[in-house]
């Protein structure tokens, strides 16, 4: 199995393929590139970005690329089968929580200070319009989207297409969202560390998944002190404010990249109730959830892809 | 007598074979496949989705003990170079 680690995204980028390294290696550069043409699109940090003029034109058609068309599209479907729990559009609600610039910068500038009001957060995501014909968008007024996460699932699922041209087996890691094609030689699948939220060093099960995806969700990471309050970056859309969950992470595996990216986030503020409800009525879904106290939880199906070794 | 006999008997063991052979690869070639088990594949009304369930980690499997890259070392299992978090 060969490899391909590096930073993008402000996250960490694995690239797996088997094969020998001279065979696939135009495949890595090929995802390298593709990964940073998509940085430079979906980034809400970039002003020259394609998601800043998007988020500009809130109230107006938008003409989108085919690839933000695409994302937009799926972002959409998802925040309407997560009954809203899934809404990029709380984008006010965190920069409004201090998450107003990349988190490298925020870590290095230490605490901000407290706002003085938390403006009430009312979604109108679900009154956005798409006209497939000319690939244009509409956002009601005023509202402004933030891709970050659901675009690394997208990336990484578009990326693994890409590289499966060049081996019969490969993997796309962007910041643990990760998309599966193929299986190993040999392998009954492709092991995946399950990290302890507290300690990203520790692992909490190895997860052999034979394809699809998986994307993990969690309030202990991109976590910042604002005021006196410490802030992460799962905003609850009813509240407009950092979610006070029942888990500390939610690991999801489903077909789509996307679709494992939303449902992590949906089911880390849903909880116990929701999540078992819309993993009930969503075919192909399963999912593991870390308590508090660093145990773990999930639906029957979710035992099936924990490794157990001997 | 006897060299007919045997090779009667090498004729005879020869087509036995082959004719077994081909009854069993034709037997197994027309039988029902293993399905590997793919969660994200498996129908919806088969699963159990209505309950949480504990599931076990990886520190029950070990025996307690912490699960750092050196127990990985200690309990002989390949550490995933993949890894999933949240980002």
């Amino acid at each position: 199995m060969e490899y391909d680690e590096y930073m993008a995204m402000n996250t960490t980028i694995q690239v797996a393929a088997e094969g020998d390294r001279s065979s696939i290696q135009p495949g890595f550069e090929r995802v390298r590139h593709f990964i940073a043409e998509c940085e430079s699109r979906f980034s809400r940090f970039r002003q020259d970005s394609e998601l800043t003029s998007l988020n500009r034109s809130s109230g107006k058609w938008f003409t989108a690329s085919a690839g933000l068309f695409d994302l937009i599209q799926e972002v959409l479907d998802l925040h309407q089968i997560t009954n809203g729990l899934f809404d990029p559009s709380i984008l006010p609600s965190l920069m409004q929580a201090g998450y107003d610039r990349s988190m490298d910068e925020i870590r290095s500038s230490g605490t901000m200070p407290a706002m003085n009001f938390t403006p009430p957060f009312q979604s109108r995501l679900a009154e956005s319009k798409l006209d497939p014909e000319k690939s244009a968008v509409y956002l009601p007024s005023g509202v402004q989207i933030d891709l970050g996460g659901i675009a690394k699932g997208w990336i990484a699922e578009k990326a693994t297409h890409l590289l499966s041209e060049y081996t019969s087996a490969c993997a796309v890691s962007a910041g643990g969202d990760i998309f599966f094609q193929g299986t190993p030689v040999w392998e009954h699948g492709w092991n995946v560390a399950l990290e302890d939220p507290y300690n990203e060093n520790d692992v909490l099960a190895i997860l052999q998944i034979q394809n699809g995806a998986v994307a993990t969700s969690s309030t202990a990471k991109r976590r910042w002190v604002h005021g006196d309050q410490v802030m992460h970056h799962i905003i609850d859309p009813h509240t407009g404010n950092p979610a006070e969950t029942e888990w500390v992470s939610v690991c999801v595996g489903a077909p789509k990249a996307t679709a494992a990216e939303a449902f992590a986030t949906a089911l880390l503020i849903g909880g116990s109730p929701a999540g078992t409800k819309l993993a009930a009525k969503t075919p192909g879904l399963w999912f593991i959830a870390v308590n508090p106290d660093g145990s773990l939880c999930g639906t029957e199906i979710s035992k099936e892809v924990v490794y157990e070794p001997v | 007598m006897h060299k007919l006999t045997k090779t009667f008997l090498h004729l005879y063991i020869s087509l036995i074979s082959v004719v077994a052979f081909t009854f069993g690869w034709a037997f197994l070639a027309h039988s029902q496949k293993p399905t590997p088990l793919v969660p994200s594949q498996m129908e919806i009304s088969t699963l159990n989705q209505s309950a949480l369930e504990p599931i076990p980690s990886l520190n029950q499997y070990l025996g307690q003990r912490a699960v750092s890259e050196s127990t990985f070392k200690n309990a002989s299992i390949a550490t995933p170079r993949l890894r999933t978090g949240g980002s």
